[in-house]
């Protein structure tokens, strides 16, 4: 029984082999570029106590300096070392960026995945979604973080929020389209229990599509973090972020350039990495798109 | 070739071994395998083949209206009134498009614009090589209407296309063509994707107006029952290349090439409607993305012997005007 | 079609019904008694309650829900905990700065990305189409405040062509604001551009390969003819969707321009309320841009009865 009604796409695609892998590599260069730049920002983020100053010790006598053998990016207004508080803002930027993105993909998948199936359920959570869309990112997750104050949680739940709704309809449409697939429906009829039925064809099918809005909720979780530390409502003040040390240095933009260059610089190269690894996910899963874009 | 020299002879089109190459990620596709034919003044030439043998190409390449990155005529000339239009500027192209040389298509449901009115597309195509005012036009495009046999014109110049049925709509385009008189006329396949009853008059009024404007028409088309009813002379192509060349008399009495004596076999019953694929057949049509060796038609062609798959035929005169490609085309056109 | 006019008023209506419940239970899960808030730090337990009996707190929620949606309809939209002023007034006086800084944005940006975008499309695969294609990608990837900072370096405090921030009211000349807008809005477009530019070759390309576009040019069509007679009208209806779609977007790019340039508008507004904690300022600037953004998108929905003939619902 459970071989028998195991989708025949997945029987007929088989399993990657390592072998493969060479060639996947060469024709969407995307994935590789994008992907190892960001395991590169990952280790050097993990690693940075390793090779990098405190980031927070202040030196009053050395502010504002420009770039040295000592603070390879200068210090800022408080004499901090930029280049310590570049790296460890990597982290901040990488937590608030995946675990933004895990929530979204999880909660879209959760609600996405009863919404395809519950006509019910589906008109209402709808509805939320609309009227979710329509308030701007931004101004939802300055919203929902003045409820508590700034902080890394309230803002990894409404970075999350913010970004439901996409995942979500996404989410739906595979579902609305696979669960009329002649597979799905002989697996139910064939006294498949629905929860079963869910897990082994449905869920399977929004994975492709759900990895390439991750990635796109991923990038635009780590610019709304960004964004918000830069406006003074996201991470507290005394954790090294990027947006955080941008905010705090752009009184001194004229005299010390690289205290908001470095972090400006690492922002984007690490939004671009997870937008192109993005890019090049949806070229493997849909050939098609690689034309039209 | 004993040729009877008259006015009705004179050639308005010839083609010399045309060649079209379509660019796929990694492979090349021999559309057009270099093919030589002509259309004479006010004749009618009927192209027939399988889709995907090069009927369509042949057409667009013609016109040069292929897709511009994926695909490029190679090689070979197009003689039409004394120029080649390989060599033309896009602008001196453009000139002759619509003017000289005009198309009509296979679906008329999707061949118009849908956001202007019939009338102003019509208009357009009077507009583009006259020096006609709007207003000109306009009633240019009512007095092409009524040309074609579609009632109330005044009214159905300002219709959209969706306000029409399809074979109203490929009159209109018939119309469109028409609009600055051609001299030669392509039409691809311009009934397939009509009603039977529709195709029939359809087909009445291009070979009537064909008859009235003294313009050449080259058909393409599937159907060899349609080329009995309106051609002089046929082409007959198969992967992108021309396999038998007669006049519609000859070509049915002696048909000489074992691909067009299979065409034959599987004309389909006009009315139960279209037929594309011939079942007659056996085998597929050969990829065109690797080279050929031998006639392409010899792995389906109950006539190949050794020759066949070693040598390609060239296009001889089997009969006086009547050409095949094809080692035994003798033995065939007996059998 | 009046049918379908009033459904889509009907589902915008429910869109905002939505809104208002959001932005509603905003200030009730606000943690502590917002009379408590409204009060201050300083206020006695029956400053408290008082507080809380004129503004109905003590009511079930959906009464006060009605009478919060009430008042707004007739103009109220509270009064401001910090500034002891109508939330309306104030935003009011920080429209303008906004609005000069969306409109020229939006002009700018549908113009140049809209011209690309056709360009590319026009020549898919060739060098403009690849340049763009980086330059969107990378348009995506660049914050708004790096970019800002970078041309403020660039333009302001290094060339001394631009003043480095700042807003002049449109009333004490042209002049002045335009050139106080010139940073910000080349700020705020780039990703825009990039955006609409990516939109606009994906519908171009789309009508591109439609059976008409063919006919056009077997007609002797000229390339312009075709690119703009033949094709944006078709593409123009997604295209416009999308821009409306993409307001959202726009207004928190507008937000942290106005911080980047100092510019004393609705996202300054909003920003400033956070730090006081003025609810009634944040619920107000929310229900306004989002009501914005319905009324966008639903005259979007209903022009392409205008652009398309076959729409007839």
């Amino acid at each position: 029984m459970t071989l028998l009604s195991a989708p025949v796409e997945t029987v007929s695609t088989g399993r990657l082999q390592i072998s493969d892998l060479p060639r996947l590599a060469r024709r969407h260069p995307l994935v590789v570029i994008g992907g190892s730049l960001l395991a590169l920002m990952i280790v050097l983020a993990l690693a940075a106590p390793l090779y990098a100053g405190d980031p927070l010790n202040m030196d009053p006598f050395k502010r504002l300096q420009p770039a040295s053998a000592e603070m390879w990016f200068g210090s800022d207004n408080l004499g901090r070392d930029v280049f310590a508080r570049t790296v460890f803002g990597a982290r901040i930027s990488l937590i608030v960026g995946l675990t933004s993105a895990a929530g979204a993909a999880l909660g879209g998948l959760l609600i996405g995945v009863l919404a395809g199936y519950s006509r019910g359920f589906d008109s209402i959570a709808m509805r939320v979604m609309d009227g979710l869309m329509s308030i701007p990112t931004i101004l939802l997750a300055i919203a929902l973080i003045s409820l508590t104050g700034p902080g890394v949680g309230i803002l990894i739940v409404a970075i999350s929020i913010v970004q439901l709704p996409s995942v979500t309809r996404l989410v739906r449409s595979v579902v609305m389209s696979v669960r009329e697939r002649p597979y799905v429906e002989a697996a139910l009829c064939g006294g498949a229990r629905l929860p079963k039925v869910l897990w082994r064809h449905i869920l399977p099918s929004t994975i492709p599509a759900l990895m390439v809005q991750s990635a796109i909720v991923c990038a635009d979780a780590i610019l709304t973090e960004a964004g918000l530390s830069f406006l003074g409502v996201g991470v507290p003040p005394d954790i090294p972020s990027w947006g955080n040390m941008i905010s705090s240095s752009r009184l001194y933009l004229a005299i010390a350039p690289l205290t908001i260059f470095a972090p400006g610089i690492c922002l984007a190269v690490m939004v671009l990495a997870v937008n192109l690894l993005g890019d090049g996910l949806r070229d493997l899963f849909d050939p098609r798109s690689k034309r039209r874009r | 070739m004993q040729m009877h020299k008259t006015l009705g002879d004179e050639v308005l089109l010839d083609v010399r071994d045309l060649e079209t190459h379509f660019y796929g990620d990694e492979s090349v596709t021999r559309a057009l395998g270099g093919i030589s034919f002509q259309v004479k003044r006010g004749e009618t030439l009927g192209v027939v083949g399988e889709s995907g043998c090069g009927k369509s190409v042949t057409a667009l390449s013609i016109l040069r209206l292929l897709p511009k990155l994926t695909a490029k005529t190679v090689g070979g000339e197009v003689r039409f009134g004394g120029r080649d239009l390989l060599k033309l500027s896009e602008r001196e192209m453009r000139g002759i498009r619509g003017n000289r040389i005009a198309m009509i298509f296979q679906e008329p449901m999707t061949s118009l614009n849908p956001v202007y009115t019939v009338g102003h597309q019509i208009a357009e195509a009077v507009q583009i090589h006259t020096k006609a005012t709007k207003s000109e036009a306009m009633a240019k495009a009512q007095e092409l209407l009524r040309l074609v046999r579609i009632a109330d014109p005044e009214r159905r110049v300002k219709n959209y296309p969706h306000e029409m049925s399809g074979g109203m709509r490929q009159r209109a385009m018939i119309a469109m063509a028409l609009a600055c008189s051609p001299e030669l006329l392509i039409a691809d396949e311009p009934t397939t994707a009509l009603d039977v009853t529709i195709q029939a008059q359809i087909l009445r009024l291009v070979v009537e107006l064909k008859e009235r404007t003294g313009t050449a028409v080259m058909f393409i088309t599937h159907d060899l029952g349609v080329v009995a009813e309106t051609c002089q002379r046929v082409i007959v192509m198969y992967a992108g290349r021309i396999v038998e060349q007669a006049s519609v008399v000859d070509l049915f009495a002696r048909p000489s090439h074992p691909y067009t004596q299979g065409l034959m076999r599987s004309v389909p019953d006009r009315r139960r409607g279209r037929q594309r694929r011939l079942p007659e057949i056996p085998g597929i049509v050969p990829s065109l993305r690797e080279p050929i060796v031998g006639c392409s038609f010899a792995p389906r062609c109950p006539f190949a012997i050794d020759i066949c798959r070693e040598k390609t035929p060239i296009l001889r005169d089997v009969l006086p005007g009547h050409g095949a490609a094809c080692w035994r085309a003798e033995e065939v056109m007996g059998a | 079609m009046t049918a379908y006019i009033l459904r889509r008023i009907v589902s915008t209506i429910a869109v905002m019904v939505m809104v208002g419940i959001f932005v509603f239970l905003l200030l009730r899960l606000a943690p502590g008694d917002p009379a408590a808030i409204i009060a201050g730090k300083s206020a006695t337990a029956e400053m408290i309650a008082g507080i809380r009996e004129r503004l109905g707190l003590n009511d079930p929620m959906p009464v006060q829900f009605i009478r919060w949606v009430g008042d707004m309809l007739s103009g109220d939209f509270g009064t401001s905990i910090f500034a002891g002023r109508p939330v309306l007034e104030l935003i009011a006086q920080r429209l303008e700065p906004t609005i000069s800084l969306s409109i020229v944005t939006m002009i700018l940006s549908v113009t140049v990305g809209v011209s690309f975008g056709i360009l590319a499309a026009w020549r898919a695969g060739g060098l403009v189409d690849r340049i763009l294609t980086a330059f969107a990608t990378l348009g995506f990837s660049v914050p708004v405040f790096v970019i800002g900072f970078f041309l403020i370096y660039l333009f302001a405090i290094s060339a001394h062509w631009l003043p480095v921030q700042g807003y002049k009211p449109i009333g004490q000349g042209l002049g002045p604001w335009f050139v106080h807008l010139i940073l910000p809005t080349l700020t705020l477009s780039l990703a825009y551009i990039a955006f609409i530019a990516r939109i606009a070759r994906a519908s171009m390309l789309e009508v591109l390969s439609e059976d008409y576009m063919r006919t056009a040019a077997a007609k002797g069509a000229s390339s312009y003819a075709m690119l703009f007679h033949h094709a944006l009208k078709n593409a123009g209806a997604p295209i416009l969707t999308v821009i409306g779609l993409s307001f959202a977007g726009l207004i928190g790019g507008v937000v942290i321009t106005e911080t980047v340039f100092n510019i004393p508008g609705v996202g300054r507004l909003v920003v400033d309320a956070i730090n006081n904690r003025d609810y009634p300022i944040i619920q107000g600037v929310l229900i306004l841009v989002s009501g914005l953004y319905v009324l966008i998108n639903l005259a979007v929905d209903l022009s392409y009865t205008l652009v398309d003939p076959r729409i007839r619902y």
